[in-house]
C-alpha cells in the first residue's frame, strides 16, 4: 500500500508536471506517461475502493489530459486506465465522466489506430452500462453514429467491444434503443451474428436482443429485417453460454404478441430451442430456453400445437421433476408447461404427461382434456385406445377439487359401462371373454 | 281519595316547592331554594297554610286539570302513615305554630282532620281561635296579593309549558313525516330503477344485435385480419430465408479469406525456408535430399529450391523486448529511457500550513529551464567560420614544435646563435667537454708509473684511456 501511495505520488506530479514536456519532443515524457497510466490502471482495477482512491488523488484530470496527447500510445493508455475506474460502479462512471472524458474518449474512437478504437470502445461501454443518464451522456457526446460505423470493421476484437457498447448504450430505455436502431445498424449487425469469433456473434446477439425486449414496435422492427432467422441460425452453430442471448431474444420476440410469436415459429425458431434444452448442460441456459419456449407457446392453441408437436413437454416436465435442477430451472419449467398447457389442445401430445406429472401439473392435462374431449368424438376413441381414460382413472384426487370435477367431466364423456369397466379393472382383473365384450358395446 | 297522577300540566312551581319542602324536612324551610332561573317565593308554612285556605277559590281551575295537584306534592315526600296528607305536614309543623283556619266544608274537602291542629286547639281555647282568625283576617289582603301571584306565575308557567309541548309534538311529527317521506322515496327509486333498467335492456337488446355485426367485421378486417397475417407470415420467411442466403455467402465469403490469407501465410514461409536451405539444391554429382534418385519426381521442396534465391546472411532484427503480450503496448518499438528532467518533490510530506504556494509548482519555477530564442541560441559564428576554425585547432594539435618553416638562409641571416646551458660558462667557454673530458693532474701523482694490473683486469676498463684518442693522453 505504502508502494502504491508512492507510485501515486510521483504518477500525480509528474502527469501534471509533464505537460509542459509535450512540446519538446527531445524529452521522452510519453513513456513517462505510459507507465503512469498502466500503474494507475493496475491500481484501479482491482476494487472499487482502489478506483476511489486513485480518484480522490485527483488522477482523472490528469488521465483527461493524457487523452488530448498527440502519442496514440498515451490516449489508450490513459483510457485503458479510465475504462478500468469506470467498471465498477455508477458513482465511479460519473466522476469519470464529469472529469470531461466522454468527448475525448469519442474523438478517440475515430484515431485510426485499431488498439485505440478498441479501449476507447471499450470505456464507453463500461461508461454506459451503469445507468440512463450515463448512457445518455456517452449519446449526446455522439458516439452511436461512429460506433455504428465501426461494426463493419473486420477486426474482431474492435467489433466486440462496439458490440458491447452499442448493447450497454440500448438497454437502458425505449429512446435509447430507438437512437440506436436509427443509426442503421440493421442489417449490417446481422453480418456480425455471422462472425468466425464466437464472442462477436454473442455481443450482436445481446445487442438484438436489448433491443428487442422493450417495445412490439422494435421486435417487430427486428423480424422485418430477418433478424429472427439470424439468431436462430446463430443459436444452432454455437454451444455454450454464447447461445444465451440469442436465446432471451427470441423470448422476449415471442412474448410481445402473438404475431410475432407466430413469426418466431415460422422461421423455424423452436427445433434450436429444443436442441438447447437437450443439449446443454448448464442450469441457466435450459432455463431460458425453457422460459422462451413458454413465451413462444402461451398465446394460442395454434402457438401450444406448435411447441407440443416438437415433443417437448416430456423433456420440460422431466426437467420440472428433476431433482438436480435447480431451483430457477424448476420454476422455469413449471411455469413454461403450465402457460403452454393452459392453451393446448393438441392431444397426442399430452397423453404422455398423464403417466408422471405431479398433481399441481396434472390439474392442467386433465383440465384440457375436458375442455376438448365432449366435442370431439375421434378424440374421445383415440383417448380410451390409447389407454388414457385407463390413466385418468388412476388419478387420486380429493373429491371437491378441481381435478375431480375435470375427472367428472370427462368420465360423463363416456358411456358408464366403459368408465366402470376401467374402474373395476383398477380393482379386480377381468377375464379377457368379458373385456372383449365391454369393449364391442364401446364401438356399438 | 287516590291522588290523581300529577298531570303535566301541572304548575311547575308546586313541584318544587314540595321536592323543596321533601328534602328540607325539619325545618329548612327557611332556605330559599328557589329554581334556576326562575324566582320564586318561598311561602312560610302560614302562607301555604294560607292558600290551604283560599283553596276553593282557585280550586275549580285548577280542578280541570288536576284536582289532586294540591295533594301530590304532599305525596312526594313520603307516604303518610295514615294515609291522609295532611300528615305529611305534621314533622314540618313542628317549626313555628301554624294557625289554621277551619277547613272549607266543601271544595277540596280531602282534608283530613289535623290532629295537630287538634293538638293546638287543644290548648288555646276559643280565646285563641278568635285571635287567630283575626289574624288570619288581618293577613288576607297579602294573601290575595300572594294568591293572585301565584296564580299568574302558575299561569305564565302553564303558557311555557303548553308552548313547550307544541314544539315538541311538532318536532316529533315531522320526524315522523319524514321518516315516512324518505321510505316513499326508496320505494319510488326502486320501482324507477327496475322500471328503467328493463326499458334499457329491451332497447340494448336491440342495439347489441347491430354492434354486434359491426364489431366482427371490424375486428375481422383490420385488428386480426387472418389472411394479412398469413401473407405477412409468408413475407417473413421469405424474408428470413433471403437473409440466410445472404449471411450464408457472407460467411463463406469471410471463409474463404481466412483460407486464403493462412495459405499465404504457409506459402511465404515455405519460400523463406527454401531460401535459407538453398544450400540444400542438388547439383550435378551429388543428389539432394529432396531429389532421392529412387522417386519418380523430385520433392515439390526441390522444385522450390530450385526456384528460389538464396537469402543473404543480413543483421538480425534485435528482438525487442515488447513482443511479448506482457506490455502490450504496440506503438512503443524502443525500449523507454527514463529522463529524469527535475528532482522529485519528498514523499509523504505534508503540505505546510499557511498560504504557501505549491512545492511542485515552486520547484519548477525554479529549476526551469533556460529557454533561449533562436536568435540567442544559434552561435555567432557562420557554420564556415566554425569549419575553419576547427581546421585550425586540428593542425595546430598536429604540429610538432611550432616554429614555422622557413625555407630560404636570408631568412636566418640576423639570428644570433645562443650556445647551449651546457656550453656557456661564466667567463667564457668552458674547455670541459670540449678540450678535456676529465680532470687529470699529474702533479699530484706519486710516481710516473701507471698501475700494475695484478687481478685480470675487468676487460672495460682495460680500455680506459686507450680507446680515446690522443686527446685523452693517457695511453
Amino acid at each position: 500500500m505504502i508502494a502504491i501511495k508512492l507510485w501515486k505520488e510521483t504518477v500525480k506530479c509528474d502527469l501534471r508536471g509533464n505537460t509542459q514536456f509535450t512540446w519538446n519532443p527531445t524529452t521522452c515524457a510519453r513513456f513517462y506517461k505510459k507507465a503512469a497510466a498502466f500503474v494507475l490502471r493496475a491500481v484501479g482495477k482491482h476494487s472499487p475502493q482502489l478506483a476511489q482512491a486513485v480518484v480522490q488523488c485527483g488522477a482523472l484530470e490528469s488521465l483527461v489530459i493524457c487523452l488530448e496527447d498527440f502519442d496514440p500510445g498515451v490516449k489508450e493508455a490513459a483510457a485503458w486506465a479510465l475504462g478500468y475506474i469506470a467498471r465498477h460502479n455508477s458513482e465511479l462512471s460519473q466522476a469519470v465522466v464529469d472529469a470531461g472524458a466522454v468527448p475525448l474518449l469519442v474523438l478517440c474512437i475515430q484515431e485510426p489506430e485499431i488498439a485505440l478504437k478498441r479501449i476507447a470502445a471499450s470505456t464507453l461501454s463500461d461508461i454506459s452500462k451503469h445507468s440512463p443518464e450515463l448512457a445518455q451522456t456517452v449519446v449526446d457526446a455522439g458516439a452511436i453514429a461512429h460506433l455504428a460505423q465501426m461494426i463493419l470493421n473486420p477486426d474482431a476484437k474492435l467489433k466486440r467491444q462496439v458490440l458491447s457498447a452499442l448493447s450497454q448504450i440500448a438497454k437502458h430505455s425505449v429512446d435509447l434503443a430507438e437512437l440506436v436502431v436509427e443509426a442503421e445498424i440493421f442489417p449490417v449487425v446481422l453480418t456480425c451474428l455471422k462472425d468466425s469469433d464466437e464472442y462477436v456473434k454473442k455481443n450482436g446477439a445481446t445487442l438484438i436482443r436489448e433491443i428487442a425486449k422493450h417495445t412490439p414496435e422494435l421486435s417487430q422492427f427486428i423480424v422485418n429485417a430477418g433478424g429472427v432467422a439470424a439468431v436462430i441460425d446463430c443459436i444452432g452453430s454455437c454451444r455454450g453460454t454464447v447461445r444465451l442471448p440469442g436465446i432471451m431474444m427470441l423470448g422476449y420476440v415471442a412474448a410481445h404478441s402473438e404475431n410475432l410469436s407466430m413469426a418466431v415459429i415460422v422461421s423455424k425458431g423452436i427445433p434450436p430451442l429444443c436442441t438447447c434444452l437437450v443439449e446443454e448442460q448448464e442450469d441457466h441456459i435450459k432455463a431460458a430456453a425453457a422460459w422462451a419456449l413458454g413465451q413462444i407457446g402461451r398465446h394460442t392453441p395454434e402457438h401450444a400445437r406448435a411447441v407440443a408437436v416438437a415433443n417437448v413437454l416430456p423433456t420440460l416436465l422431466s426437467m420440472y421433476m428433476d431433482t438436480h435442477s435447480s431451483e430457477d430451472l424448476q420454476l422455469k419449467t413449471k411455469r413454461a408447461l403450465k402457460n403452454i398447457l393452459q392453451k393446448c389442445t393438441y392431444l397426442p401430445a399430452l397423453e404422455p404427461l398423464l403417466q408422471d406429472a405431479p398433481p399441481n401439473i396434472m390439474k392442467h392435462i386433465v383440465g384440457q382434456f375436458s375442455k376438448v374431449l365432449p366435442h370431439d368424438s375421434k378424440a374421445r376413441r383415440l383417448f380410451v385406445t390409447t389407454g388414457g381414460l385407463k390413466k385418468v382413472q388412476e388419478i387420486k384426487a380429493e373429491p371437491g377439487s378441481l381435478l375431480q370435477e375435470y375427472i367428472n367431466t370427462i368420465n360423463n364423456c363416456f358411456p358408464e359401462e366403459i368408465v366402470r369397466n376401467f374402474i373395476l379393472q383398477l380393482q379386480v382383473p377381468i377375464l379377457k371373454r368379458e373385456r372383449r365384450l365391454l369393449f364391442t358395446l364401446l364401438w356399438i | 281519595m287516590n291522588p290523581a297522577p300529577p298531570s303535566p300540566g301541572r304548575s311547575p312551581g308546586r313541584l318544587r316547592r314540595s321536592a323543596h319542602t321533601g328534602p328540607g324536612a325539619g325545618g329548612g324551610r327557611a332556605a330559599p331554594q328557589a329554581p334556576a332561573g326562575r324566582a320564586r317565593k318561598r311561602l312560610g308554612p302560614r302562607q301555604e297554610g294560607g292558600r290551604h285556605h283560599l283553596s276553593p277559590s282557585p280550586a275549580p281551575r285548577r280542578q280541570h286539570r288536576a284536582p289532586s295537584s294540591l295533594t301530590a306534592p304532599r305525596r312526594l315526600p313520603g307516604p303518610s302513615p295514615r294515609g291522609c296528607r295532611c300528615r305529611t305536614r305534621s314533622p314540618r309543623g313542628a317549626g313555628p305554630s301554624r294557625g289554621r283556619p277551619g277547613l272549607p266544608a266543601g271544595g277540596a274537602g280531602w282534608y283530613g282532620p289535623l290532629p295537630w291542629r287538634r293538638r293546638r286547639r287543644a290548648g288555646g281555647g276559643s280565646g285563641g281561635s278568635m285571635a287567630a282568625l283575626a289574624r288570619l283576617r288581618a293577613r288576607l289582603p297579602a294573601l290575595r296579593e300572594e294568591c293572585f301571584r301565584r296564580n299568574r306565575c302558575v299561569d305564565e308557567d302553564r303558557k311555557i309549558k303548553y308552548k313547550a309541548a307544541v314544539k315538541i309534538q311538532s318536532w316529533f311529527r315531522g320526524c315522523r313525516v319524514r321518516a315516512y317521506l324518505r321510505h316513499l322515496n326508496k320505494m319510488v327509486i326502486c320501482i324507477q330503477k327496475r322500471w328503467r333498467g328493463y326499458q334499457s335492456r329491451r332497447y340494448f337488446r336491440k342495439i347489441v344485435k347491430i354492434q354486434k355485426r359491426w364489431r366482427g367485421y371490424y375486428v375481422r378486417k383490420y385488428i386480426h385480419n387472418y389472411y394479412a397475417l398469413k401473407k405477412y407470415l409468408e413475407a417473413v420467411s421469405v424474408n428470413n430465408e433471403i437473409v440466410r442466403n445472404e449471411l450464408q455467402e457472407y460467411a463463406e465469403m469471410n471463409e474463404n479469406e481466412r483460407k486464403k490469407k493462412d495459405q499465404e501465410k504457409k506459402e511465404k514461409e515455405k519460400k523463406y525456408q527454401a531460401r535459407k536451405m538453398h544450400y540444400l539444391l542438388s547439383t550435378e554429382q551429388i543428389a539432394g535430399i529432396y531429389n532421392s534418385p529412387f522417386r519418380k519426381s523430385p520433392d515439390p521442396m526441390e522444385l522450390l529450391l530450385r526456384q528460389s534465391k538464396p537469402l543473404s546472411h543480413r543483421q538480425q532484427q534485435v528482438k525487442s523486448p515488447f513482443t511479448d503480450e506482457l506490455y502490450d503496448w504496440p506503438t512503443c518499438k524502443r525500449p523507454p529511457t527514463f529522463h529524469a528532467g527535475e528532482p522529485l518533490p519528498p514523499i509523504g510530506r505534508q503540505k505546510p500550513q499557511g498560504p504557501f504556494c505549491d512545492t511542485a509548482e515552486v520547484l519548477r519555477q525554479r529549476y526551469k529551464p533556460l529557454e533561449p530564442t533562436l536568435r540567442v541560441a544559434a552561435s555567432i559564428d557562420s557554420p564556415l567560420g566554425k569549419a575553419r576554425a576547427e581546421m585550425k585547432r586540428e593542425e595546430w594539435r598536429n604540429h610538432i614544435h611550432d616554429n614555422e618553416f622557413l625555407p630560404f638562409s636570408s631568412y636566418h641571416k640576423n639570428e644570433k646563435y645562443d650556445p647551449s646551458i651546457h656550453r656557456s660558462g661564466k667567463y667564457g667557454q668552458e674547455t670541459y667537454g670540449i678540450k678535456h673530458f676529465r680532470e687529470v693532474q699529474p702533479n699530484k701523482w706519486v710516481t710516473g708509473k701507471d698501475f700494475q694490473t695484478v687481478s685480470p683486469s675487468i676487460v672495460l676498463f682495460e680500455k680506459f684511456g686507450k680507446t680515446y684518442s690522443r686527446c685523452g693522453q693517457i695511453v
